[in-house]
């Protein structure tokens, strides 16, 4: 291939697109669990029951530590520290 | 007011704080690897942007902190705004009763706005102050209070506190809060004076309704009303403090001065304007300055920022007619800066 499709000034969207898809995946995964933990409260599959399910502090503490790992695994993508 | 988030709403907030929070840890990597010596900069801001911007925008880790830092900024407000369309039909009922209460708001559908009111999107908030029939809610209580705060350790209420404890007054009868927003200085203010009357104006209709909001919840008889600093359409002489936070770095430097002599004009004799606000340049090392001048004169969605924090507040409101002017930081971090002006008295 001796055109690129991307040129350097659309890095910064490529950029922008990576964050918002980390965002979607991040809600998703988030989503995941909580359903997970709201089926086994409940026994009932109800998607009302997913939206508004309020993590007690053990799962937003999870949560917490889930998505930290999700956006320190991004940044390390993104800003190895080598120059 | 309890409320509980949707699913969505609350995960993509904890994830656009936690991304600024943890991509922050990019820049003492940054700051580092161009080991630059403070002493060997120059003082300038623009000779320092000149200087040193070439040297970091030139490091790939960097490039990397500026943009999480765009886009957590050019998303936040939409975010927000999108969490509260969410749980509208759950709390629009009791929003719409807490604007019955014991707190006042006048607005004045004739009001011309200043110039700068219109002129760009605060720190780059999509929708600004009154772009959502809700953006008081939306602001302080989703961007504030879960975006914001957290990032700050969780002090700014305590920092906005701390301004209205630094007034010099006993007891004051009338205080008056001009560029009140949703309130969050105005409940300082509340703590420390409970037994004053407390007075407050904003330009935002959608700010002022959530101030309200507040005080009618929490019983607080705010007088709130729509109205610039520089032109409050008040009676003089009548007030024994007159304050503002955060709010001087988002005008210009006339409409500063502008502020300062209507200050003057309503106040009583010997009464006084504490004026809390971002550090001021002097107070900062070359390098330093450099990072608060490139990150929200250049990129925070703040064009008025580095004009307020070069110029010495203290000169402005003597200029303005204060008798006595004093513009220093709080406390070991010199943060917030804080203007205390005296109105002169019979006595002086």
């Amino acid at each position: 291939m001796t055109d690129l499709n991307l040129k350097p000034q659309d890095l910064d969207r490529l950029g922008q697109a990576l964050l918002t898809l980390a965002k979607e995946l991040w809600i998703v995964k988030d989503r995941v669990r909580v359903l997970e933990a709201a089926l086994a409260d409940a026994n009932i599959i109800v998607a009302d029951t997913v939206d508004r399910y309020e993590p007690g502090p053990e799962l937003a503490a999870e949560l917490e530590l889930e998505r930290a790992r999700l956006i320190e695994e991004l940044l390390d993508t993104l800003a190895p520290g080598k120059q | 007011m309890d409320y509980s988030l949707r699913q969505r709403g609350r995960a993509a907030i904890d994830f656009l704080a936690d991304l600024r929070n943890l991509s922050d840890r990019l820049e003492p990597r940054t700051d580092e690897r161009a080991a630059l010596d403070p002493e060997t900069l120059p003082a300038d801001p623009d000779e320092l942007q000149r200087a040193v911007t070439p040297i970091l925008e030139a490091d790939p880790d960097f490039r990397v902190l500026r943009m999480c830092r765009d886009w957590t900024l050019e998303q936040h407000g939409q975010i927000a705004m999108d969490a509260f369309d969410e749980i509208r039909p759950d709390i629009e009922a009791r929003l719409t009763a807490l604007q019955s209460g014991p707190a006042s708001l006048q607005l004045d559908s004739g009001l011309q706005p200043p110039a700068y009111w219109d002129g760009y999107e605060f720190h780059k908030s999509t929708g600004g102050w009154d772009g959502h029939d809700y953006m008081g809610f939306v602001h302080g209580e989703l961007i504030h209070r879960r975006m914001v705060n957290p990032n700050f350790a969780g002090i700014i209420y305590a920092v906005r506190k701390s301004v209205a404890e630094a007034a010099p007054v006993n007891n004051p009868k009338k205080i008056l809060e001009v560029g009140c927003c949703s309130g969050q200085f105005t409940q300082g203010i509340a703590e420390v004076y409970p037994d004053s009357e407390i007075w407050a104006c904003d330009l935002s209709v959608k700010q002022l309704e959530q101030a309200q909001r507040y005080a009618n919840e929490h019983g607080l008889q705010w007088q709130l009303f729509q109205a610039a600093g520089e032109d409050l359409g008040l009676e003089g002489n009548q007030f024994d403090l007159v304050t503002s936070y955060a709010m001087f770095h988002e005008i210009p430097l006339e409409a500063s001065l502008a502020n300062l002599k209507e200050y003057l004009r309503v106040l009583k004799p010997g009464g006084y304007a504490v004026v809390g606000d971002i550090k001021a340049y002097h107070a900062y090392n070359n390098y330093d300055r450099w990072k608060n001048d490139y990150w929200n004169q250049l990129h925070g969605g703040d064009p008025f920022w580095r004009e307020y924090a070069a110029t010495d507040l203290a000169d402005i409101a003597l200029q303005a007619g204060f008798a006595e002017a004093a513009w220093e930081g709080l406390g070991e971090r010199q943060y917030p800066f804080v203007l205390i002006a005296r109105k002169g008295s019979a006595d002086d």
